[in-house]
């Protein structure tokens, strides 16, 4: 093999990535909404009560689970948001940023504070999460479209 | 130096690597897509990968119907990355 033929083989994995960011990395918004939402439940039932909270959180796992099964039924793929890769970063910083909102959440719960400061917190982890899934989507497709050269 | 891997050597096989080393699981359908080969002929490579522990196939009904879900193993994303690094390192005329 020459330089040339490692040339065309780079070339060779960077065609089937690219065209993989096209067929599998292209997520609907309501798939960023919906990983939204999942945040916007967590974080409003842990600040209202613990009894919310324990209530909520099947439906969260549970949701959470069909989310993943109808990812792999539409795409033919499972990609694990802590995968090794350009995204890590950027998983790693939601759930900085999500652990902050939890600390938050609590200290509505144990403090004086009406429905609507935890509405306000729940909106805020929707569109925080919501940007995050738009952002690592953006990463992963500009990861695959590097390719190898 | 990095060296070639002679398993990955083939185009089709360099491609399931390249795809696989991306995701966590791949169904087998499209994985055929997005190789464009023929279901046989994607068998044969894939078995080659498994044989040299490369890939682990795993079977899954859905919708009455079973599937082979595809991943690249520890080993295989080792030698995908070490094939890569070669053929790169050919490619810059450092070899």
């Amino acid at each position: 093999m020459d330089s040339s033929d490692a040339r065309q083989a780079l070339d060779q994995v960077t065609a089937a990535q690219v065209r993989m960011a096209e067929s599998v990395a292209d997520c609907p918004p309501w798939r960023h909404a919906l990983f939204g939402g999942l945040f916007f439940a967590l974080i409003g039932s842990i600040s209202i009560s613990s009894a919310v909270q324990l209530a909520t959180a099947p439906f969260i796992l549970i949701a959470a689970v069909l989310i993943m099964k109808n990812d792999r039924r539409r795409k033919g793929v499972f990609v694990n948001g802590y995968r090794r890769g350009a995204t890590l970063p950027v998983t790693l910083l939601l759930v900085l940023v999500m652990v902050g909102l939890v600390y938050a959440a609590m200290k509505l719960r144990y403090g004086d504070y009406g429905l609507g400061a935890k509405f306000a917190l729940a909106v805020l982890a929707f569109a925080l999460a919501t940007g995050f899934s738009v952002y690592w989507n953006r990463i992963f497709r500009l990861e695959l479209k590097a390719g190898a050269r | 130096m990095p060296t070639l891997d002679m398993v990955l050597h083939p185009p089709t096989r360099l491609q399931i690597a390249a795809i696989t080393a991306k995701v966590s699981e791949i169904e087998f359908a499209k994985l055929r897509e997005l190789t464009d080969v023929a279901d046989s002929v994607l068998s044969k490579h894939l078995s080659a990968l498994s044989d040299a522990g490369y890939v682990k196939l795993r079977k899954a009904a859905r919708d009455g119907r079973q599937r082979t879900w595809i991943s690249l193993t520890a080993s295989g994303r080792n030698a995908f990355a070490g094939h890569i690094a070669a053929l790169q390192a050919l490619s810059a005329g450092l070899n």
